[in-house]
């Protein structure tokens, strides 16, 4: 059998004996959505390569806690993934600060800006807005937005990354989009800055 | 249904016939849920246009090492971050070298260079093997290369100024005045002068 047509399971098994084509199998076929997910919770490249390679790091060590009784060996790399970045985002908060230039390269070539934000959303500019709107919400807000809307996950697989209700899944998607369509606007009309109005004494 | 009922249903909204009747007369809902449709369509668009990033070649390749490395087939070394800070660190770690090795050079006196060597008055007796010149007398120059072997190097005796020797980094009397002192010094295989002993 080859290692492509191999389960996960058989695959890590055979890296603990020490097999070297069976991780690079493992590592070729999980990497891709862990890395877009790192990617897309930091908006850097580099954060999120790093990130990456620390996840199959701890497969290689001895700190490869993997149970099959309690999920998928996709399931339990997405869990080291999402507590690591987790880890990561908090020592590193100024990273949402972090423009996009990482992104750079990978969208749209630019074409007209369009004044409505959700026009424009099919184009570069829309699109690059879209990613500082997506990196701008908060962790848990975030997470579920780039697992079900940008890696096409299901509520029930998603709910089992995140080890949360599919409920919450859904309310924090909701949530989370209508987040997203607030952020998108307040970049076309900037809200108002108001400020506190002390109470007026009375003259009478 | 009320228009809260109707957003407490999304985003799956779109299956359920009653929540489309409702968007169809509350303009409010009606507007919100277009927005969350190009919203979806923006995502959509987004996740295709990055969906087959990955990885760098590199990450795989330092994994691999570090596969070896567990197995025992090759010496350990820095990974992900460390491999990273590491090259962060290696230009100022190749500064703090290159200011080290001026200060050394800056506390050693300048070898002789070619014009001093030209204004030593070369009464040079090339070859002079004085029987008398013993290797413990010779003074071994800071930079000198190889420990002085006097049988080995050719020696070479000279007429230089009080400050040539200084120059070398030699003890000069303070008497020696503006006249020259006699010299002999041991050259190298590189010819470079590794040891130099004052006669006078």
């Amino acid at each position: 059998m080859s290692p492509q047509s191999e389960a996960d399971e058989e695959l890590l098994e055979r890296v603990r004996s020490g097999d070297e084509q069976a991780f690079v199998a493992l590592y070729r076929r999980r990497q891709g959505t862990i890395f877009r997910f790192l990617l897309h919770m930091t908006g850097s490249v580099n954060s999120a390569e790093d990130v990456t390679q620390e996840v199959f790091l701890i497969l290689l060590r001895d700190k490869c806690s993997y149970d099959p009784l309690r999920g998928t060996v996709a399931g339990y790399l997405f869990g080291i993934a999402r507590k690591l970045v987790l880890r990561h985002l908090e020592r590193n908060r100024a990273l949402a600060e972090h423009g996009l230039e990482d992104f750079e390269g990978t969208l749209l070539p630019v074409l007209a800006v369009d004044a409505d934000p959700m026009v424009d959303l099919m184009r570069r500019e829309g699109l690059d807005q879209l990613q500082r709107a997506i990196l701008a919400l908060p962790k848990r807000y975030r997470e579920v937005v780039v697992l079900c809307d940008l890696e096409e996950m299901d509520y029930l697989a998603a709910a089992e990354f995140l080890n949360c209700p599919v409920g919450t899944v859904r309310s924090r998607l909701h949530r989370a989009r209508a987040l997203l369509l607030d952020k998108l606007r307040q970049r076309v009309e900037p809200r108002l800055q108001v400020k506190t109005l002390k109470p007026a004494r009375s003259l009478l | 249904m009320t228009c809260h009922e109707f957003w407490n249903r999304m985003p799956e909204l779109e299956a359920e016939p009653e929540a489309l009747e409702h968007a169809r007369q509350c303009t409010a809902c009606a507007a919100l849920l277009q927005d969350q449709h190009t919203l979806a369509a923006g995502l959509r668009h987004l996740a295709k246009n990055l969906d087959r990033r990955e990885a760098s070649p590199g990450v795989e390749a330092r994994l691999v090492r570090e596969f070896w490395v567990q197995a025992g087939l090759a010496p350990a070394s820095a990974t992900g971050r460390a491999w990273r800070t590491s090259l962060g660190w290696a230009p100022a770690a190749a500064a703090v070298i290159a200011l080290a090795v001026f200060l050394i050079r800056g506390r050693q006196p300048e070898p002789p260079s070619s014009r001093q060597f030209a204004a030593f008055s070369v009464a040079a007796e090339q070859g002079t093997n004085d029987p008398v010149l013993a290797e413990a007398d010779f003074i071994p120059l800071p930079y000198s290369s190889d420990p002085v072997a006097t049988e080995d190097a050719d020696l070479v005796s000279v007429e230089v100024p009080p400050s040539a020797l200084v120059a070398l980094g030699l003890p000069v009397a303070a008497d020696a005045g503006s006249g020259l002192v006699r010299a002999v010094v041991a050259l190298g295989k590189d010819g470079v002068v590794q040891a130099v002993r004052v006669l006078q």
